[in-house]
C-alpha cells in the first residue's frame, strides 16, 4: 500500500482552521486552568481529559469508519486492569503495565475484529456482539477476584513512573499528571485529525456511505475496518491504563456496559465524526453527571437515558452543530417568510 | 497466438434452484467492445456480477490477463483491472463529485505502482467540471450516471463492465455516452449490457444475445436483428429447436 498517497493532505481550509483555533483555545484554557483551580478541580479535569481520549478512540471507529460498538469500555478496562494487575500483583513497572494493556487490547480487537469484520458482520449486529464482549469482560473482572480484586477492584495502583538510566520520573503530583493527560489528549486529537483529514479520511467516509461500492473500486474495506478497530482499541486501552495509573484504582465499572454507553453518549452528544465534538461532549456530559450525582446519585442513569433520547431528537449531529442548526432554522424561517410575502 | 484478455468458460450460477446463468463462455480481446443484450431475466446482470467478482460462480473459470480470478475477493478484481459501473447510480452521496473521483481512483492507485489519474481530466471527460464541488446527492440522475462513468475511468480499467449505462438518460445523453464509449475504444476492453437498442446499434460492435441464462447467438448487431431466434426471444415466443428450422 502506498502510504504517501493514502495520507496525502490538502491545504488547510477555512473550516478546518476554525476547528483548530477552537481546539487550540481549549488547550490554552486547560493550560491556564490550574492557576486558579483547586486540587480537586485539577483531578476532575485530569480524569475528564483521559476520558476524552477514550471518546476520541470511539469517534475514530464510529464517527469516521462508521463501526458502532456498544462495548468499547472492554478495551478501556483491559488497559486499566493490565496496569493495575501488573503493577500491584506482579510488581512490574508502569511501562510494562502500559504496554501489556495496549498489547492485550490490540490482540483482542484483532481476534474479535477478524472474525466479525471478515465475516461481514456490520452495523447493529456488530454492536450486539460487542455488548456481549463487554458483559463477558465484566464477568471476568468480577469472578477472577484473586487477580482483579473482584467487586472491590484494585486499590493503590502506583503512580506512573519511568526509569531512564538512573533518573526516575514519577507522576505522583496532580499537576504533572494533569499536564501529561493534557498532552496525551492533544497528541491523540491532532494525530487522528491529521490522519483523517486527507485521502485516508475520504476513503473511510466512502466506506461509511457505501461499503460495497468502495470495495468494488478496489478498496480492501475489511482491512480498513479491522485496522480502525484495532487502533481504536489501542487508544481506548491507552486512556484506561493512564487513568488507572493516575487515579490509583481499577474497578469493574471500567469495563462495564454503563461506561460503554456513556462513551457513546459523549460522542453522540458532542457530534460524531468531528473529533472535537466528542472531546467537548465528554467534558459536558461528565460535568453534568457530577452535578446531578451530587444531588441524587441514583438519578444519573435515568437522566443519561433521557438526555440521549432528547439529543438524538433535537441535535442528531451533536452540540457542535447547534450553531449551524440554529442558523439553518433561522435561514429556513427567513425563506419561509420570503415565500409567504412573495 | 496470445490468449485473449478475458477468457471465461462454463460459467454457471443458480439462485435457489432458479438457473440464472448456464454454461456461458465469453472471450474478450484487449481493447474490444462487446455488447450483451437480452430480455429481462436473461441473466445479463448476473453474468456481469460473476465477471466483476461480486458473485462467485458455481462452476466455470474466469482467466483475466493470464490470472485465474474465481475465488479472489472483489477488491482484487478492480485492482487487476476489471472495473464495473453499477446499474443505476451508486455514488458516495455526501461527497463532492471531485472527492467521488478521488476515492474511486485511490483504491487502485494506492495499491499499484502507477499514480493517480488526473481528476480534472476525468471531470472534463464526463462533462462535470462546473459541478466538481457539488455533492453527488445534489446532482441530477443523468449527471450521477456520468459521475459513475468517471469513477470507473479513475480505476484505470483494462476491462470495463457497464450495466445499462444509459438508464434514465435523455436521448441526447445516451448519444453522448455512445460517442464516449466509441472514443475510449481501444484504450481498454468494454462489455456493455443494454436494453436500449438504438444505443446498441450506435455502438455497432460484436453483440451477444442472452436468453434464459445462455448465450443463444452472437454477431454484429445489424445481422442479429435479422436473426429469427433473436426476434422470437424479444417477442416472447418459445425458442424453436434448431431441427424445426
Amino acid at each position: 500500500m502506498r502510504l504517501a498517497l493514502l495520507f496525502r493532505q490538502d491545504p488547510i481550509n477555512r473550516g478546518e482552521r476554525a476547528v483548530l483555533v477552537t481546539f487550540g483555545t481549549l488547550v490554552l484554557a486547560a493550560m491556564l486552568y490550574p492557576l486558579w483551580a483547586s486540587t480537586y478541580g485539577i483531578t476532575v479535569v485530569r480524569d475528564i481529559m483521559l476520558f476524552s481520549i477514550f471518546a476520541l478512540s470511539l469517534d475514530y471507529l464510529w464517527g469516521k469508519a462508521g463501526v458502532l460498538t456498544l462495548g468499547h469500555a472492554t478495551f478501556f478496562g483491559i488497559g486499566a486492569y493490565a496496569m493495575g494487575i501488573l503493577t500491584i500483583k506482579v510488581g512490574a513497572s508502569s511501562l510494562a503495565g502500559l504496554f501489556a494493556g495496549l498489547g492485550m487490547a490490540a490482540a483482542l480487537a484483532l481476534v474479535v475484529g477478524t472474525f466479525l469484520i471478515f465475516a461481514g458482520v456490520r452495523l447493529q449486529y456488530f454492536a450486539i456482539v460487542t455488548i456481549a464482549l463487554s458483559l463477558v469482560s465484566t464477568q471476568i473482572a468480577l469472578s477472577s477476584s484473586a487477580l482483579t480484586g473482584g467487586d472491590a477492584g484494585l486499590l493503590g495502583v502506583p503512580p506512573f513512573a519511568i526509569e531512564l538510566i538512573g533518573a526516575r520520573l514519577e507522576l505522583s503530583d496532580h499537576l504533572s499528571q494533569y499536564f501529561v493527560a493534557l498532552s496525551l489528549v492533544t497528541m491523540v486529537y491532532l494525530g487522528l485529525w491529521l490522519a483523517c483529514r486527507g485521502n485516508y479520511g475520504k476513503i473511510l467516509a466512502a466506506i461509511r456511505m457505501n461499503e460495497y461500492r468502495a470495495r468494488s473500486l478496489g478498496h480492501d474495506t475489511d482491512l480498513h475496518l479491522l485496522i480502525a478497530f484495532v487502533v481504536s482499541a489501542v487508544l481506548a486501552a491507552l486512556s484506561g491504563a493512564v487513568f488507572a495509573a493516575v487515579s490509583g484504582f481499577v474497578a469493574p465499572d471500567l469495563v462495564g456496559p454503563l461506561l460503554s454507553t456513556e462513551v457513546v453518549v459523549w460522542v453522540a452528544a458532542g457530534g460524531r465524526g468531528t473529533l472535537l465534538g466528542p472531546v467537548i461532549g465528554a467534558f459536558a456530559v461528565t460535568r453534568l453527571q457530577q452535578e446531578i450525582s451530587s444531588i441524587a446519585a441514583g438519578l444519573w442513569p435515568l437522566i443519561l437515558g433521557i438526555l440521549f433520547v432528547l439529543l438524538v431528537f433535537f441535535f442528531p449531529d451533536g452540540v457542535i452543530s447547534v450553531g449551524r442548526q440554529i442558523q439553518a432554522m433561522l435561514g429556513g424561517r427567513r425563506t419561509l417568510l420570503r415565500r409567504q410575502s412573495a | 497466438m496470445t490468449e485473449p484478455l478475458l477468457v471465461a468458460c462454463g460459467l454457471r450460477m443458480n439462485f435457489g434452484g432458479v438457473v440464472a446463468v448456464q454454461d456461458v463462455d465469453i472471450l474478450v480481446e484487449s481493447g474490444e467492445l462487446v455488447c450483451i443484450i437480452g430480455p429481462n431475466g436473461a441473466g445479463k446482470s448476473t453474468l456481469l456480477n460473476l465477471l466483476s467478482g461480486a458473485l462467485k460462480p458455481l462452476a466455470g473459470t474466469i482467466r483475466f490477463a493470464g490470472t485465474e480470478m474465481v475465488g479472489r475477493p472483489m477488491h482484487q478484481y478492480a485492482r487487476r483491472g476489471i472495473v464495473r459501473k453499477f446499474q443505476g447510480a451508486s455514488t458516495f452521496q455526501w461527497m463532492t463529485a471531485r472527492d467521488n473521483l478521488l476515492v474511486a481512483g485511490l483504491g487502485v492507485a494506492a495499491n499499484s505502482s502507477g499514480g493517480l489519474p488526473d481528476i480534472g481530466e476525468a471531470l472534463q471527460t464526463i462533462g462535470l467540471l462546473p459541478q466538481a464541488d457539488t455533492i453527488a446527492e445534489a446532482l441530477s440522475h443523468g449527471q450521477r450516471q456520468w459521475l459513475e462513468i468517471g469513477m470507473t475511468l479513475m480505476c484505470q480499467p483494462k476491462l470495463l463492465l457497464l450495466d445499462e449505462p444509459t438508464a434514465g438518460m435523455t436521448v441526447e445523453g445516451s448519444r453522448t455516452m455512445a460517442d464516449l464509449i466509441q472514443r475510449l475504444k481501444g484504450r481498454f476492453a468494454t462489455i456493455v449490457i443494454e436494453h436500449n437498442m438504438g444505443f446498441v446499434e450506435r455502438l455497432d460492435c460484436r453483440t451477444l444475445v442472452m436468453h434464459q441464462g445462455q448465450v443463444i447467438c452472437e454477431g454484429r448487431f445489424a445481422d442479429l436483428t435479422q436473426d429469427s431466434r433473436v426476434r422470437d426471444v424479444y417477442l416472447g415466443r418459445p425458442l424453436r429447436d434448431a431441427s424445426d428450422r
